[in-house]
């Protein structure tokens, strides 16, 4: 679609079109979002956002009456403005928690994402995100029978990893912890900790395709339909009843994003790694030994905000004996965002960056040895900001904590 | 005589006036259509938007959730129970705005029924004012009315106030302040300091002898617009600002018609404004007067449960409308 033609409405729904007008411009978001924080620019903040996106769409679809009321079309600077401030926002949710309106704010910015796509309005980065993850199924743009590459430095890796059929339990690794060795760790004590507790598991392999949930940030949900299709009939035919995600993404697309898609229930169950573990340990499935550590936990957004789990990591957390715990200024709801959301790296790296040493400075306020996280992709986030700011401070994720506990 | 034409051009003008507002709406509203009503093909004709829409609404009033969705609308859309935990100032002023507006128009509401409505069914005024409590609503002078009216009006103006204070004066660094923000706020400001002087012409209007002196009594109006079965609860002096600064000017002993016309002047000027305040309502911040308590009330709704289901453990499909 050209940039001249009009807003189509089509990528709204008719709940954020009314969203939209109940914004009482309070501007309690302003303040409460990680990224405005960091780059300034009031392109980003939510108040905006609402703001540009009624003019388009009131220009362009209410003709004299808007000029009458003084709303004029948008210049293609304007435009381009937006879509920069659009692709900066991380995703975290944080605007919808403090919004007296309650703004279900993380889909309505998905939308605005879409509507960019569809004027060709979005950054460059984000074709190539697309060209990569319909190409070879993975972000990394590494071949995709490769998933299990993690598995080479284990010393005594479980037996029955790649597609094993009719197990109790497929993990699904996600593409950053089976294709970033930063956090390799992560899936080796993981499935370690699965083997140890005498769990009937498997992953997929090389048939495990990138859940899509890259490719619906962006705006770009359409050219994820075929992975997600491809998922489900795979987990489907190896006959497993539950899928366990370590990556809060993974998770919140297949228990949200994949049930809508299909139209029908996935037919098994889908649980977070957290849930999983807390779950394991509750039944007596594993010994803990004492952890003589001070640690402090990072909600993942799409752990927490978008999926509504914040307590199951702190019970993993409270059943470590010896472990304190201490929570981080802004914890849970409120929860700052690691910078690793929404595409941010790929749109405006500086902007992810800043914000992840915002995360750390409150870490490392907190005095605790260690930062705890359930997501990849947040520890990835935050290991980059803690070495980049010279903040000594370790950061794991919580099945690897697990592993140090474990007798 | 005269002043039952005023009424008729008054009401002849707002009804062509709400019935141009209503068109307004109906087309913006048919553009709201264009957009997704999950459920339905992306292709769907609004009509069949719309008709998905009102069904989606008539289930979920007549389902256990309207409750749900009811307290939400109070607690939340209503008496703003985020703002309040937020910032207790911040709710004083948007409550003393929101509220006092909110009682006022339900209060004009109920009026305009008592007077205009329900002689047009051919209750006699007498009659009319005669209904327990909501009687006295058929005129402005009977003192809780006055006072209620008084109070309200004092609330609203002191609010707008502190809203001009806190935008323009103190610039707040949270808010945004864009020209359409300054439109609305100046009509809302208007409004609520125009209605003061209105009040203050029509009592010397209607209590001016034609000698010039400002002398209050029941029996200077006339008994179809103050029924005689009112005048034990008569009592302007109740609305107190208003029948002090009257009783001032009242010393200026100029006579009744020169308070009409001045009294008719306000009328009309207070009238203007709130029509134009109305047109400007979709187009301005205003719009989240209407908008953002059903918002608020559906959303937060939702929000819990989402929040029973997953406690429950139960992943379900979204429902229609998500």
């Amino acid at each position: 679609m050209a940039n001249n033609d009009r807003v189509d409405l089509s990528h709204f729904t008719l709940r954020q079109i009314i969203e939209m007008e109940a914004c009482t411009r309070c501007g309690e978001c302003i303040e409460t979002c990680p990224t405005f924080a960091e780059a300034r620019n009031e392109e980003i903040h939510p108040l905006q956002k609402i703001n540009r996106t009624k003019s388009f769409w009131k220009a362009d679809h209410l003709g004299l009456l808007a000029r009458l009321f003084g709303i004029k079309p948008a210049t293609d600077e304007i435009w381009q403005d937006f879509s920069k401030g659009v692709y900066q926002c991380t995703l975290c949710g944080r605007c919808h928690v403090v919004c007296p309106v309650q703004i279900d704010t993380r889909p309505l910015w998905i939308s605005l994402r879409e509507m960019l796509v569809d004027r060709e309005l979005h950054p460059e980065t984000m074709n190539r995100l697309r060209d990569t993850v319909t190409t070879s199924y993975n972000i990394s743009g590494d071949p995709n029978e490769n998933r299990l590459g993690w598995m080479a430095n284990m010393a005594t890796p479980p037996e029955g990893l790649d597609r094993r059929q009719n197990t109790e339990v497929v993990y699904f690794v996600g593409c950053v912890a089976a294709f970033y060795p930063m956090v390799y760790s992560v899936p080796q004590s993981f499935t370690a900790l699965m083997d140890r507790a005498g769990v009937d598991f498997t992953t997929m392999g090389g048939e495990e395709f990138c859940c899509g949930f890259p490719l619906i940030i962006a705006g770009m949900g359409k050219d994820a339909h075929d992975l997600m299709r491809h998922n489900v009939e795979s987990v489907r035919a190896m006959g497993a009843k539950r899928l366990v995600a370590a990556c809060p993404s993974c998770y919140h697309t297949w228990t949200d994003e994949y049930p809508r898609l299909l139209g029908e229930p996935l037919g098994f169950e889908v649980v977070h790694e957290t849930e999983f573990l807390a779950d394991l340990i509750e039944s007596g499935a594993m010994n803990l030994k004492p952890v003589d550590k001070t640690v402090t936990y990072h909600d993942p957004c799409d752990l927490g905000r978008t999926s509504g789990i914040y307590d199951a990591p702190r019970r993993i957390l409270e059943a470590i004996p010896g472990l304190t715990f201490v929570e981080m200024k802004d914890n849970r709801e409120q929860a700052l965002c690691c910078g690793g959301g929404g595409d941010v790296e790929m749109a405006d790296a500086e902007v992810a960056k800043a914000v992840g040493r915002t995360r750390m400075l409150q870490a490392q306020e907190t005095g605790a040895d260690l930062i705890i996280t359930a997501c990849q992709q947040c520890k990835r986030t935050l290991l980059g900001a803690a070495r980049a700011n010279k903040i000594r401070m370790r950061t794991l994720d919580i099945s690897e904590l697990l592993m140090e506990a474990i007798e | 005589m005269e002043h039952d034409l005023r009424l008729t051009v008054f009401w002849a003008l707002h009804l062509t006036m709400l019935g141009l507002f209503v068109l307004e709406i109906l087309f913006i509203l048919s553009v709201w259509l264009k957009a997704k009503v999950p459920g339905l093909p992306g292709d769907a004709s609004r009509w069949r938007k719309l008709g998905a829409t009102i069904s989606y609404t008539l289930r979920l009033i007549f389902s256990r959730r309207i409750w749900v969705l009811l307290k939400a609308l109070v607690v939340d859309g209503m008496v703003h129970r985020r703002l309040y935990q937020k910032d207790l100032r911040r709710w004083l002023v948007h409550i003393s705005v929101f509220g006092s507006w909110l009682a006022l128009g339900v209060i004009s509401t109920v009026t305009g029924v008592i007077v205009e409505v329900l002689p047009l069914l051919g209750m006699s005024p007498e009659a009319a004012a005669s209904i327990p409590l909501l009687g006295h609503l058929f005129h402005a002078d009977v003192w809780w009315v006055a006072l209620v009216n008084e109070v309200l009006g004092l609330v609203v103006m002191a609010g707008m106030l502190m809203v001009v204070y806190r935008r323009y004066i103190q610039k707040d660094p949270q808010l945004r302040t864009l020209p359409a923000d300054t439109i609305t706020i100046a009509l809302l400001t208007i409004i609520a300091f125009s209605g003061f002087p209105a009040e203050v012409f029509r009592l010397l209007s209607d209590y001016t002898t034609a000698a010039g002196t400002f002398s209050p009594d029941p029996t200077m109006i006339s008994p179809e617009r103050l029924p005689p079965v009112l005048y034990s609860a008569w009592g302007p002096q109740w609305g107190f600002v208003g029948y002090l600064s009257a009783r001032v000017l009242g010393l200026l002993r100029l006579s009744p018609g020169v308070w009409e016309a001045i009294y008719n002047l306000f009328f009309w000027f207070h009238f203007v404004i709130v029509t134009a305040l109305l047109y400007y309502l979709p187009f301005s911040r205003f719009a989240h007067v209407i908008m953002s308590p059903v918002i608020v009330a559906y959303n937060t709704m939702r929000d819990q449960e989402k929040h029973a289901e997953r406690v429950a453990g139960e992943r379900g499909i979204p429902q229609v409308a998500g």
